[in-house]
């Protein structure tokens, strides 16, 4: 197959070509240069092209040439200055620098069973020379809350994210957890246009200060990369690109486009849809889907128009903002710039990928989600804001979504298995460019990058390596059925370069996943569950309508929205609420004794293994803004795809037989991340909350007492452990932790510094 | 004092030894280029200068139309347009842009990681590094448009540096002669209608000198007798905007693609160039000397406008 070739490679080569066959004209072109600028000073202005010549390099050349001499001169001052500041910054540190390697979903048994067989020779390395234990993660185990734990150190209680969705309880709709995207609130009304007075309001959610923020205000600077909920980006000493939650220029988490010639027209799927070609005599037209124009009377979407021509089989030439764009069956093209008009002079920038399906009989072609533009972001993505634009300088144009692999498009069968893969290869690949020019120019304190791959591709290839699942009969080939282990051994790979980056003595690297993984066989219909022991009713024609939009509030108690489990229907907090507020712990604990019992009668199995309550388990200000009811989940079962949305159905158990085959939303005492490192940590249960403490502490820094977290004892290169063999922290935690092999973050959340 | 002094006096000497120094090795240089691209440069505009002229001729024809600065801008904007075409396609403009994105990233480098000397002196040298790669993809568009813009530009001198003498306005008129020949005694200027003779001729530094005033308005052509030949000389008196040609050029590449208004003179001729001092176009805009910046105001003006819509690069 080709979509591991890459246009990007493509390209190099054919520039590298370029470069080599230039290279005599060039001494040639340049000796003539030298002839007709020594004539005579009358011929020294050649017009225009020197001024291009001379205005496009001028400007560069005395920027650096001043910058130099301005760094020269000031050099003194700032090594005094950078002395006092790194002397007491790193004073009491007792590393240079901490390199923390995310990725996401790293499931401990498949790492177990690859080392064994020898295929992950350098996680085995870290695991014999430094460490390797399972790394306790949050309830719910979900990549939103495991990461919003890690970067604050504090339980969801602290942090306020519970799921990627949260319920606006006054409308009782589903609403991001993360972040608020609004428009400016006061307009200024000129003819049709409403010109905004103020900025967008962007408002991150989450609460809780990241670790890396404490760092900054000791001085330690640090370079984040990816790391889930840091949109919108907060002000810190240091660079932050953020990920998950950072929406599409549309607004959302990511829409789709596929574009045909088939007869059915439109169409709409779960994070897509279906548009048509209009055909205009050889070439098909149609138009790219942009942001709501919000200059004009009720926001419709900005068009920008595009025209395809097919020249052959499998070939196609498109024609977008100017530019044409050779297509090949099969092959994405690189990421093309597009530019959506609100108003005249005004156009909001966009970045995309364009994938031609097929040209016969049908024409059919994939557009990704339309991403912000990094070199000129619609919305702040990065701090600085210049460091989006500099990554995008220096490594090329890259994903912003947040979710930047189109899992939605696999689901609906609209890629291939191979096409899924190129993208997640493709975003690993630039994560990849990114965090080696981190850790080259971070010589002294944190850098932090989390790589996505493992989680999107367990999450749709798990099917391959679980022969019980529904949809385990899937369409890739051997490249696909060996996805997932192909994917570790690529990771084995990324460590071994970081371990050879990161080998300074002062160096401590640490891997770490946010949980763990397995098989998703068979959803759950809680709104049914509910519905069954008399918990919901809904109204005579209410079933199947989504966004419990079908959901009789006056008699219901209690409901299920998003992936983590249950809400109840209190009054005076829900806007029909029902249940008495003195009731509902009542209520919440006996939901969770009748959940723990639930069985599936096909398999004869149980389907959950734990319910916990939420208040009893979360500590903070925020435990009462999440689910009341948090479902650890036996292996194999998770809330069915309809009642993460709140979409009733009749009946309790449903095969799940979409690609998205393996999940982690489980009971997190079942599902543990990992943690290696370079060196010997000792801690009875770490957890994946415990890393900002021990960050913290490597650099000397108190932490503060408002984390849940607490700092595991990290030995030095040498092996030893100052102050001896145990941490104060692990051994203060000796009494709180479970007997099993991991502490699940239920548990120890619970156990938080309230 | 007295050392400063000497210090100063020492400096003022280093730098004139050393500009007459560099003017020396450019001049040898410059003087042995010369000789070898003269048989090959010399011939060629003999050419192309004739062609370039009839084409000036058209165009300011229809530009003359309108008033002398709205043609200069028009003329402007287009020149900024044709290298913008030219540009575009004889450019490498992928080469340009991701010159252009390392220059942008080590210098963002250099605000994101202030506190990394190291980072920032290496990004300082990868500033330094993408100039000189675009100055390298630059190269060709420029030396393509080399050519022709000289050629234009000549075009554009003879109108806009000089003006026509007018009717009884005094200047200089100078023949220089080839180093070979003395100053011919028995030169003769035959009379014109366009220029009445005052003094003259003056002989010194190998040229004959007259000072001449203008008479009949008109394009006339000055016969010049010397040593049994005739060398003939164009002089434009008048008061309306025209082409003048300063110089009849020797075989001289240089100075044929300065003065293209005239053949060159004919081998073995000796004479080496006929001159008539015209007086300079008074304009700040559109006269002597500021025509050129003004072309490069709005040429380069336009071509930065415009460049968004040509979607060129540079």
């Amino acid at each position: 197959m080709r979509w591991f070739e890459g246009p990007r490679s493509r390209r190099f080569a054919s520039r590298a070509g370029r470069t080599r066959r230039r290279g005599p004209s060039f001494a040639l072109l340049t000796a003539i240069v030298i002839v007709l600028g020594l004539a005579e000073p009358a011929a020294a202005y050649i017009g225009p092209g020197a001024g291009f010549a001379v205005g496009t390099t001028l400007a560069a050349f005395f920027v650096a040439v001043l910058s130099s001499t301005v760094s020269l001169f000031l050099w003194p001052i700032r090594w005094l200055v950078r002395s006092i500041r790194g002397r007491r910054a790193h004073a009491k540190a007792r590393v240079k620098r901490v390199v923390i390697l995310g990725l996401d979903g790293m499931e401990p048994t498949l790492a177990d069973r690859f080392m064994a067989e020898g295929k992950l020779p350098h996680f085995s390395r870290l695991a014999n020379e430094g460490t390797y234990v399972r790394l306790g993660t949050t309830a719910p185990p979900l990549s939103p809350v495991a990461w919003s734990s890690f970067l604050t150190g504090c339980n969801p209680g602290k942090h306020r994210i519970f799921d990627f969705l949260t319920c606006d309880r006054r409308q009782y709709i589903p609403q991001l957890s993360s972040v608020s995207i609004r428009g400016s609130a006061r307009t200024l009304k000129v003819g049709k246009y409403r010109i905004p007075i103020g900025k967008p309001d962007v408002r991150l959610l989450r609460k809780g200060k990241p670790f890396w923020n404490v760092l900054g205000e000791h001085g330690i600077f640090s370079n984040i990369i990816r790391v889930p909920i840091t949109f919108p980006p907060e002000p810190f000493h240091g660079v932050l690109l953020s990920a998950m939650c950072v929406p599409d220029l549309r607004g959302s988490q990511g829409t789709f486009s596929f574009y045909t010639t088939r007869g059915e027209g439109e169409a709409e799927y779960i994070g897509g849809e279906q548009l048509r070609f209009e055909r205009n005599g050889k070439a098909l037209r149609s138009h790219l889907i942009g942001p709501p124009n919000s200059l004009v009377q009720d926001a419709p979407p900005i068009h920008c128009p595009f025209e395809l021509t097919v020249t052959g089989r499998g070939v196609a030439t498109l024609r977008v903002c100017g530019e044409t764009v050779q297509l090949e069956q099969g092959v994405y093209t690189p990421w093309v710039q597009v530019a959506f008009k609100a108003a005249p002079g005004i156009k909001v920038k966009g970045i995309c990928e364009f994938l031609l399906l097929r040209t016969e009989p049908e024409v059919e072609l994939y557009v990704t989600p339309i991403q912000i533009d990094p070199t000129k972001p619609a919305l702040p993505i990065s701090h600085s804001a210049a460091f989006s634009t500099y990554l995008a300088k220096a490594h090329g144009l890259y994903a912003t979504l947040g979710l930047a692999e189109d899992t939605w498009a696999l689901n609906a069968r609209i890629l291939d298995d191979e096409a899924f893969l190129h993208q997640c290869n493709e975003a690993d690949a630039e994560r990849e460019a990114m965090f080696f020019d981190a850790l080259d120019k971070v010589r002294r304190g944190l850098c932090v990058c989390v790589f996505d791959g493992t989680d999107r591709i367990q999450h749709m290839f798990w099917r391959y390596i679980d022969p019980d699942h529904p949809a385990r009969d899937g369409q890739g080939g051997r490249e696909c059925r060996d996805a997932i282990e192909k994917h570790y051994i690529q990771m084995d790979d990324l460590v071994r370069r970081t371990m050879e980056a990161c080998d300074g003595e002062d160096d401590v690297l640490m891997v770490i996943s946010d949980h763990g993984f397995c098989s998703f066989r068979r959803g759950i219909d809680l709104n049914v569950w509910l519905e069954q022991n008399g918990y919901l009713t809904l109204k005579p024609d209410g079933r199947g309508k989504k966004y419990l939009a079908g959901v009789d509030w006056s008699k219901t108690q209690a409901f299920a929205l998003g992936l983590a489990g249950i809400f109840l229907n209190v009054r005076g907090r829900e806007a029909e609420g029902i249940v008495d507020p003195k009731d509902a712990d009542a209520l919440r604990e006996e939901i969770c004794a009748k959940l723990a019992t639930l069985r599936d009668d096909e398999s004869d199995e149980p389907a959950i293994n734990r319910a916990f309550n939420a208040h009893s388990i979360y500590r903070g200000p925020y435990k009462g803004d999440g689910p009341d009811i948090i479902i650890g989940y036996h292996r194999g079962y998770r809330v069915s795809w309809e009642a993460a949305v709140g979409e009733p159905t009749d009946q309790l158990f449903h095969d799940n037989d979409k690609a998205w085959s393996g999940d982690h939303c489980i009971d997190p005492k079942l599902i543990p991340g990992v943690l290696f490192s370079n060196r010997k940590i000792k801690a009875k249960n770490p957890r994946l909350l415990d890393l900002a403490s021990t960050v913290l502490e490597l650099f000397g820094v108190k932490v503060p007492g408002h984390m849940d977290s607490r700092p595991m004892a990290v030995a030095d290169v040498d092996g030893h452990f100052p102050g001896g063999p145990e941490s104060p922290g692990s051994a203060e935690r000796a009494d709180d932790t479970d007997a099993g092999e991991c502490v699940a973050g239920a548990e120890r959340v619970g156990g938080g510094q309230g | 004092m007295d050392v400063v002094d000497s210090l100063l006096i020492f400096g003022g000497d280093a730098v004139r030894w050393v500009c007459a120094a560099l003017a020396t090795l450019f001049g040898s240089v410059w003087g042995g280029l010369d000789a070898l691209l003269n048989p090959l440069l010399s011939p060629l505009l003999a050419v192309l200068n004739p062609v370039c002229t009839a084409i000036g001729d058209v165009t300011y024809a229809i530009v003359r139309t309108l008033p002398v600065w709205v043609g200069l801008t028009l003329l402007s904007v287009l020149a900024g347009i044709a290298m913008l075409v030219i540009f575009r396609y004889m450019s490498n403009q992928t080469g340009i842009t991701r010159a252009k994105d390392q220059i942008s990233a080590n210098l963002l480098a250099i605000k994101l990681y202030r506190d990394e000397l190291r980072v920032m002196f290496r990004s300082q040298w990868g500033v330094l590094c993408g100039v000189a790669k675009l100055q390298r993809y630059v190269l060709t568009p420029v030396l393509i448009m080399l050519l022709p813009m000289m050629l234009g530009l000549a075009q554009m001198g003879m109108r806009h540096q000089w003006r026509p003498l007018q009717p009884g306005e005094r200047t200089l008129m100078k023949v220089r002669f080839d180093a070979e020949h003395a100053v011919a005694g028995q030169i003769k200027l035959e009379p014109s209608p366009g220029l009445h003779v005052e003094v003259g001729p003056v002989p010194g530094g190998g040229e004959l000198v007259w000072r001449i005033r203008g008479n009949e308005p008109g394009r006339h052509t000055l016969r010049f007798r010397v040593d049994g030949t005739v060398v003939e000389k164009e002089l434009v008196v008048g008061d309306s905007f025209e082409r003048v040609s300063a110089v009849r050029p020797g075989a001289a590449w240089a100075s044929q693609l300065l003065h293209p208004g005239e053949s060159r003179l004919p081998a073995g001729s000796p004479v080496a160039s006929i001159e008539i001092l015209y007086p300079a176009v008074d304009s700040w805009v559109y006269g002597a000397d500021y025509w050129v910046l003004y072309f490069f105001v709005v040429s380069m003006a336009s071509a930065l406008l415009l460049k968004p819509l040509f979607r060129v690069t540079f």
